[in-house]
């Protein structure tokens, strides 16, 4: 991503620096690709049923081509246990990791802010309301499974929408007046959750483990539903990686050298809004990872969109796929949220990547 | 990759019936404004007079009310940012940047309009480098922009702007935050690239660097634009006057006018001054410190009879002083001491610098040499040394200070101005007896 070849063959000697930028970033993309298969097998390994890495991999190439290997090699139950249960799950982790961090990297930048994050339009809030009324309202548990991550898109489009729509006066929408209808739209939606949650007889618990993030009920027809929506939003965040860039001059500085600020600016907070109401419809209201993890990567690489949103994709698959694995092994057979172990062990770690900056 | 000047090419840039009305305000009205390819234009006027909002309309930033912008002969709201942008540089007035990019980075944002959706193209490198060692910054390249002091910013945004390669560059007051040689270097750097027939726009505050090396000025006042010409002609004392409600003292160096602001701090400038008639008697740069001081003080003295050659003659065009004068070497024309007479006649006060001066000054006026300093009026130091100057075969005459009568001052029980005056006999040869017309 970002990568094209190095063109310049006479000013090798003042170029160092750059590469060194360069071999950086791909030392760093390889360390998390590795990071990644790693993570990816361990999850696929660790759990209630023990398995070894060997087994994991045949079992799992078993689901895919089942002539390649030999039945032997692997405990019988060990395909359907993977297809089932362990393979979405790690997928939906990928999938939402990636989804709150590049929107998170995202937001970011169209806001110039460091703290943005991926639930600022009111994703969150608006998500909440919609998987809290689809959990208490009865008529729609006809939809299945696809009751509550529909309701929680609707809301969290619904919130971002309105947030949009506040914010923006005489055609013009300004970044300020963008974050002040963020929490005013985000304040009232949690007031409606509160409420709901007050009045209601049912059982609370359903919501408040939602509410809490958590990956539990990943399946593959659920994947089908958030990968292709957060595919999308991750390639056109990249395609516009470079614009980003110059919009962290200023939107008239960004106009000034050929942006279309203003449509960039729209496009992208409707791209990264999608995503993470993609994301969030599935696996509830995940904390930490869209704000932690670009300023992580922007702390290794630099600000550059071009390496800071395919690293950020990258980093927040694998922090959230070894978050989740941990959630769900380290207290077994209970689980816990996802989202404590994405705050927990992310904040001192950001502490300390902060720190070793200001040393340097 | 620049586009030369082509004869009969379309303006650059070209402005008309140009209006920008926000709320009840006019912020522009009625800008007619054409920049011909290869132009240096420098824009003019006081704060708050139109010029950035003038270079929005001009970057399609800012949407005029009224009136259109053509860029190279088409429409600008028919261009899209991007083609804009291959075109029209800008160098913003101001520049922040929070995030941890390299110098190098910055400014090879400025490539963003020839980039594919994909990273660097082949030949962005060069206009990089070239336009970091164009600023001197190459050594800051690998430095965190957020590093830098707010001049060492201010010459990444240019070199940024460089790297766009843009026939027409436009910028706000780009001296912004540096210091003295780096203003030059950015003043020295726009004329190199006028030199390479790119068109440059600049809005600077410094009248004098405006007129030292833009080749045209356009003046801006509350909206309008009110004078467009060379630095020559159009830099005087009237205009600025006009505009910039600031006397001045108008010289020339390295050729191209040079302003010097008087009566910097309104309260030197004496109550009345500017109506208040004084004319000075004096030659051979007896009072070229006097005239100086009065015009600082806000009066419009006027003097008689000077050579041509003197430094009286050289302040009073400074500061655009009326000046009865005389060619050097030769006895005064009787018309030129029939118009000093008048002159001083009229004046309220006449200021006589008695001093040792040429034969021709000599007639018109001598000071009684040994008359005393009248009380109240100052004299220069007295260790003044002697001018050298004698005349062949004339005796030298006695050195003596210059010396100026208080300043005038408004008395309420006369109910008119108080200052120390001297008759004006009208033989016209000798002045005696200078009094004092206060009471």
């Amino acid at each position: 991503m970002g990568e094209s070849p190095v063109t310049d063959g006479g000013g090798a000697g003042q170029r160092s620096a750059h590469q060194t930028r360069r071999r950086r970033y791909r030392l760093l993309m390889a360390g998390l690709s590795l990071s990644l298969a790693g993570a990816l097998l361990l999850a696929a390994v660790v759990g209630a049923a023990g398995l070894s890495p060997g087994e994991a991999i045949k079992a799992t190439l078993a689901l895919i081509a089942p002539s390649w290997v030999s039945p032997d090699s692997y405990p019988s139950w060990a395909p359907g246990l993977l297809r089932d249960l362990r393979l979405p799950r790690m997928i939906l982790a990928v999938v939402t990791g990636t989804a709150l961090s590049t929107a998170g990297a995202t937001f970011q930048g169209v806001f110039r802010n460091p703290l943005a994050e991926p639930y600022l339009l009111g994703v969150s809030a608006g998500a909440a309301v919609g998987a809290t009324i689809s959990i208490l309202w009865q008529p729609l548990a006809v939809l299945g499974i696809y009751g509550l991550p529909a309701a929680a898109f609707l809301g969290a489009v619904l919130a971002a929408f309105l947030v949009y729509r506040l914010a923006t006066f005489g055609g013009e929408t300004s970044p300020a007046s963008l974050l002040l209808s963020g929490v005013a739209v985000g304040s009232t939606f949690t007031a409606v959750l509160s409420l709901l949650m007050v009045v209601t007889q049912y059982d609370l618990r359903t919501v408040i483990v939602w509410l809490m993030g958590g990956l539990t009920t990943a399946s593959w027809s659920k994947l089908l539903l958030a990968g292709p929506v957060v595919a999308v939003g991750l390639v056109l965040m990249l395609l516009h990686a470079d614009r980003l860039n110059l919009m962290l001059m200023g939107e008239a500085r960004a106009e000034q050298l050929g942006v279309d600020a203003r449509v960039t600016r729209r496009n992208m907070l409707v791209v990264a809004s999608l995503t993470t109401a993609g994301a969030v419809a599935f696996s509830g209201l995940i904390g930490f990872v869209g704000l932690m993890v670009p300023h992580m990567v922007r702390l290794i690489l630099g600000p550059d969109h071009r390496v800071l949103l395919p690293a950020s994709a990258l980093f927040g698959a694998v922090f959230l796929l070894l978050a989740d694995t941990a959630a769900r092994t380290l207290f077994a057979p209970a689980e816990i949220p996802v989202g404590i172990i994405t705050a927990f062990v992310g904040g001192p770690f950001f502490l300390y990547l902060l720190r070793l900056r200001k040393g340097a | 990759m620049m586009t030369g000047r082509t004869p009969g090419a379309a303006p650059a840039l070209q402005a008309s019936g140009l209006g920008v009305r926000i709320g009840e305000r006019d912020l522009l009205s009625d800008i007619d404004l054409t920049v011909q390819p290869g132009a240096f234009l420098g824009l003019l006027g006081p704060n708050g007079s139109g010029k950035t909002t003038l270079l929005r309309c001009l970057t399609g930033a800012l949407e005029p009310s009224r009136g259109t912008v053509l860029l190279e002969g088409r429409p600008l709201d028919r261009l899209s940012r991007r083609e804009i942008a291959r075109r029209v540089g800008v160098v913003p007035q101001t520049f922040t940047l929070d995030f941890r990019f390299t110098v190098e980075e910055v400014v090879a944002l400025g490539r963003y309009p020839y980039r594919s959706a994909w990273g660097r193209t082949q030949d962005d490198d060069g206009p990089v480098q070239e336009a970091m060692a164009a600023l001197s910054i190459a050594h800051l390249a690998e430095r965190p922009v957020t590093e830098l002091s707010g001049g060492e910013r201010q010459r990444v945004v240019v070199a940024q702007t460089l790297a766009q390669e843009t026939p027409v560059i436009l910028l706000d007051e780009p001296l912004n935050n540096l210091d003295l040689n780096h203003q030059l270097e950015v003043m020295q750097l726009l004329a190199h690239l006028h030199s390479q027939e790119r068109t440059i726009m600049v809005v600077v505050h410094d009248i004098n660097m405006a007129s030292q090396y833009c080749e045209e000025l356009a003046v801006l006042s509350s909206g309008r634009l009110v004078a467009r010409g060379a630095p020559d002609t159009l830099l005087t004392r009237e205009l600025i006057l006009d505009v910039f409600a600031t006397r001045v003292a108008v010289h020339r160096q390295g050729g191209r006018p040079y302003v010097t602001p008087l009566a910097l701090d309104p309260g030197r400038a004496a109550e009345g001054a500017q109506s208040f008639k004084v004319h000075v008697v004096t030659g051979g740069g007896a009072a070229a410190e006097l005239v100086e001081e009065l015009a600082h003080l806000g009066f419009t003295p006027t003097l008689g009879v000077v050579s041509v050659f003197d430094s009286d003659y050289a302040a009073a065009q400074q500061f655009g002083l009326p000046v009865v004068s005389a060619p050097p070497f030769q006895p005064i024309p009787a018309e030129a001491i029939a118009e000093h007479r008048v002159m001083a006649n009229q004046a309220e006060c006449v200021v006589v610098a008695p001093r040792y001066s040429g034969r021709a000054t000599w007639r018109t006026c001598r000071w009684p040499s040994k008359s005393p300093v009248p009380a109240g009026w100052s004299c220069s130091s007295t260790s003044r040394p002697c001018p050298n100057e004698t005349w062949p075969g004339e005796r030298p005459s006695p050195c003596r200070p210059i010396c100026w009568p208080p300043a005038p001052s408004w008395s309420a029980t006369t109910n008119s101005w108080c200052a120390a005056s001297v008759n004006w006999p009208s033989s016209g040869r000798v002045l005696e007896d200078p009094e004092t017309a206060c009471g």
